[in-house]
């Protein structure tokens, strides 16, 4: 048994798609017991779409689903039965924190919003993710990554002033502020039930969670009235400051000269220190003046080589430079990606499949990290180890249909 | 570790959390996630900071670090307390303070604790209650590990990059910063749970998180590494379109393929994709209360396969319907049929925007050196019993030098506080 320090929190998630289900997978792989209730009846999303090998039609091989559910178990329950529900409350009578990320009144419907779930266990910890929150004349409206990207203002600071706000090509919100905002707010809580016994309640708006993630965009419109264009790949703080054009199809290099030294040992590593006692780049400030030109002289020079060569060379004179890598890439060239957070995760319905691994390292303490559930695996472990019902009852329960 | 809390954080829970925060802007949000729910955050600071980090954009465009709107922001609830790290007073001075705090936070490979006599396994000897959470650029066990790396670095070799913008131009930074966000994000998450751990053990940890991994896993659906294992495809940038239409293979690329839409005063997000069940029952009725529908109420559309074949059509009805409507209206009659359509908005709309006004979302922040209070972005989650609260805005660089020595010390500043220091 893995000494892990979560190991005394159990978790009902009730999380379906990316930003619920996200939120609880750092609790799994560092020991929680992250209980997915699921249902066949309507099957989560996240289970048959996106990456999936080619050929084999099952709920428990999708690549992103694999990937965001490390560690978890699975029970599968239907939730629109008496029954059902009444087991969904047992297990909520002996968990520590129950998480959703449906939207509107999902859980009320059911009975399990957090004023119902106090009364089914009165330190409970419940939190609520819907895009727009718990209260307010939107909190039914929905939508995902795409949509609250777009609606909290990140997509309007990203890309080319003349160009549409593209966005991020991810579903960035269901990976970044929301569920590692919702983590984050959860080990908190649990910090402050241990020391005070007492619960509470965590309402989280994916799209005021996705807004914190604007850095100073807010405050140059309300202590400056400005509001911030697409810049580009241009910085207010360094130049040069782009990816490169480097030798190959679609291939860049990305620079960012930080500080005068930096810029000095750029100049020598490319070859060109005159450039440093040229007063045209001689600051920040007028290597900012002079950005474009700088740029075409420095793709000029980057065009006709390597961009792993080009990266390598501006580290050893300790300049940051990084290669716009493709998967491709990571899996091919970047043999330190492979082995750091690459995880060959074996499957009994898939021979191969790559699954990021945890992306916190705790001294002394190896993260769990166990395949992500089959589509209600645990049911009898749920129920007869974690629940303790008997045997025979638990073949009842498997009869009457309300383990789906 | 005494835990004794000021009355200004007394109800938030992570109050009598003693943080030394010695991090580069990688950091700065991690250290400002636990400040705002409560920390005793102090950053260690000298006279090359005032240099180093005075990022704009600046309060008024005046230059000056007090005027840094990214200190500002990043730096709310902490304090700064003045110590040179290079004189030997000043590392005495920093040694007594890692004796009292819970967590050290830092950047590297450039943290300014490498330059110190002692080393990394020493304070572990020394302090084993002190939790240590050191934000990397690539992981130590990393080929690269001392490969630098900024925000664009670290989202070009995590493959978010390649992902981001369209294919015509080249890969584009994603806006605000946001390798800098995910790794912040990672390590305030490390760090607490080595916090619950030493409630337990009463023993620190070495807590390690590095922005390339961080910021890679924002791709593991657009571009998920099984693409690649399974079809041997590496996804690209798909401008307008949604990034699981292109190139396509699955059914979740049915309907229509692109995730922006030009509007009459701008732009709306809609995702045609994942969308509940009856979506495009709804989508005919939301086009038809606006007359837009053209022949799309033909009952050869009610199969998905038709419909998968018409992709481009049916994408340019949707096109021409958005043209006619101004954003907000586009938005608020879509969601009224549970159809995920959202407005791209600029900062400028957020203030206009009546949930956020409801919920009270922004924060005024009182400047007590300009008597004067500026509004903030607020609480990233509402936590029922413990608030977030942005008590106190940045610090003047060592504003908070003999207060925290005192406290923290319990030591009259003068009697260590010297010339050197």
């Amino acid at each position: 048994m893995l000494n892990l320090p979560l190991s005394n929190i159990r978790i009902a998630d009730f999380g379906w798609m990316i930003a619920g289900p996200l939120a609880t997978r750092v609790f799994a792989n560092f020991g929680a017991q992250v209980i997915r209730i699921e249902s066949t009846s309507r099957i989560d999303e996240i289970r048959v779409v996106g990456a999936k090998p080619d050929g084999i039609d099952s709920p428990n091989v999708a690549g992103v689903f694999n990937d965001i559910n490390t560690s978890k178990l699975s029970m599968t329950l239907d939730l629109n039965t008496e029954l059902g529900l009444s087991l969904a409350k047992h297990l909520i009578e002996i968990s520590d924190v129950v998480t959703n990320n449906f939207r509107g009144d999902r859980m009320s419907k059911w009975g399990l919003d957090y004023g119902q779930l106090k009364k089914i266990k009165p330190d409970i910890i419940a939190l609520s993710m819907p895009m727009m929150g718990s209260d307010g004349p939107h909190q039914h409206y929905g939508g995902n990554g795409i949509n609250i990207i777009a609606g909290a203002g990140i997509s309007g600071i990203t890309g080319y002033p003349h160009r549409a706000p593209v966005g991020t090509g991810s579903l960035y919100p269901d990976f970044s502020g929301n569920p590692n905002h919702a983590a984050i707010a959860l080990l908190a809580a649990i910090r402050y039930r241990n020391r005070t016994g007492k619960g509470q309640f965590i309402d989280l708006a994916q799209y005021e969670s996705t807004i914190s993630l604007l850095g100073t965009s807010v405050l140059e419109y309300t202590a400056n009235n400005k509001i911030p264009d697409r810049p580009g790949n241009k910085s207010p703080n360094m130049a040069p400051h782009s990816v490169y054009p480097c030798k190959g199809t679609d291939r860049w290099c990305a620079i960012a000269v930080s500080n005068e030294q930096e810029w000095s040992n750029f100049t020598k590593a490319i070859g060109k220190p005159e450039w440093a006692s040229q007063s045209k780049y001689s600051t920040m400030e007028q290597r900012k003046k002079h950005e474009e030109e700088l740029d075409k002289k420095i793709s000029s020079w980057t065009s006709s080589r390597d961009a792993y060569k080009i990266m390598d060379l501006l580290q050893n004179h300790g300049v940051p430079a990084g290669v716009v890598q493709d998967t491709k890439d990571l899996l091919t060239r970047d043999p330190s990606y492979t082995k750091t957070h690459v995880v060959d995760m074996a499957h009994p319905e898939v021979d191969s499949m790559k699954i990021h691994g945890e992306t916190i390292s705790i001294s002394d303490v190896e993260s769990k990290f166990d395949r992500a559930p089959l589509l209600g695996e645990h049911n009898d472990f749920v129920l007869g180890e974690i629940l303790g019902i008997d045997e025979s009852k638990i073949d009842d329960l498997y009869v009457s249909g309300v383990l789906r | 570790m005494s835990s004794k809390c000021p009355d200004t954080t007394q109800d938030q829970v992570l109050c009598g959390v003693k943080i030394i925060d010695l991090t580069s802007p990688a950091g700065f949000y991690c250290s400002k996630l636990l400040a705002d729910l409560g920390a005793d955050v102090i950053r260690i600071e000298d006279s090359s900071t005032a240099e180093i980090e005075n990022y704009g954009p600046f309060y008024e465009s005046k230059k000056h670090i007090d005027n840094s709107l990214y200190r500002w922001h990043f730096h709310t609830n902490k304090r700064s307390v003045e110590l040179n790290l290079s004189s030997k007073n000043g590392e005495e001075i920093f040694l007594d303070l890692l004796g009292v705090a819970d967590v050290l936070i830092t950047t590297e490979p450039e943290s300014k604790i490498a330059h110190l006599k002692i080393g990394k396994s020493e304070i572990r000897a020394k302090h084993p209650k002190l939790i240590h959470t050191s934000i990397r650029a690539f992981s130590s066990q990393s080929i690269y590990s001392k490969y630098k790396a900024t925000d664009i670095v670290a989202l070009a070799m995590s493959g978010l990059m390649a992902i981001t913008g369209f294919p015509e131009d080249p890969p584009n930074q994603m806006g605000g910063e946001q390798a800098y966000h995910m790794t912040s994000m990672h390590a305030a998450t490390g760090t607490l749970i080595a916090l619950l751990n030493r409630d337990f053990t009463g023993l620190g940890k070495d807590v390690e998180v590095s922005m390339q991994e961080c910021t890679s896993l924002a791709t593991l659906q657009t571009a998920n590494l099984n693409y690649y294992t399974w079809q041997n495809v590496s996804r690209e940038r798909t401008g307008l379109n949604h990034p699981f239409s292109v190139p396509r293979s699955d059914e979740s690329s049915s309907n229509y393929p692109r995730t922006l839409y030009q509007c009459k005063d701008g732009w709306v997000s809609y995702s045609a994709h994942l969308a509940p069940p009856g979506a495009w029952e709804r989508f005919l009725k939301w086009l038809e209360d606006h007359d837009s529908q053209q022949d799309l109420m033909d009952s050869k559309y009610l199969d998905p396969e038709t419909r998968q074949s018409n992709q481009t059509h049916i994408d340019e009805v949707m096109a021409n319907h958005c043209l006619k409507l101004p954003a907000q209206e586009l938005y608020h009659s879509a969601q009224r049929y549970r159809l995920l359509c959202v407005p791209v908005q600029d900062i400028g709309d957020l203030f206009i925007d009546e949930q956020l006004n409801e919920r009270s979302f922004f924060t005024r922040v009182k400047h007590e050196d300009r008597s004067n209070s500026f509004t903030y972005p607020g609480a990233p989650y509402k936590l029922s019993e413990t608030p977030w609260r942005i008590q106190n805005s940045a610090p003047k660089i060592g504003q908070h030098t003999e207060e925290v020595l005192e406290e923290w010390l319990h030591n009259h500043a003068g009697d260590v506080f010297t010339t050197d220091a």
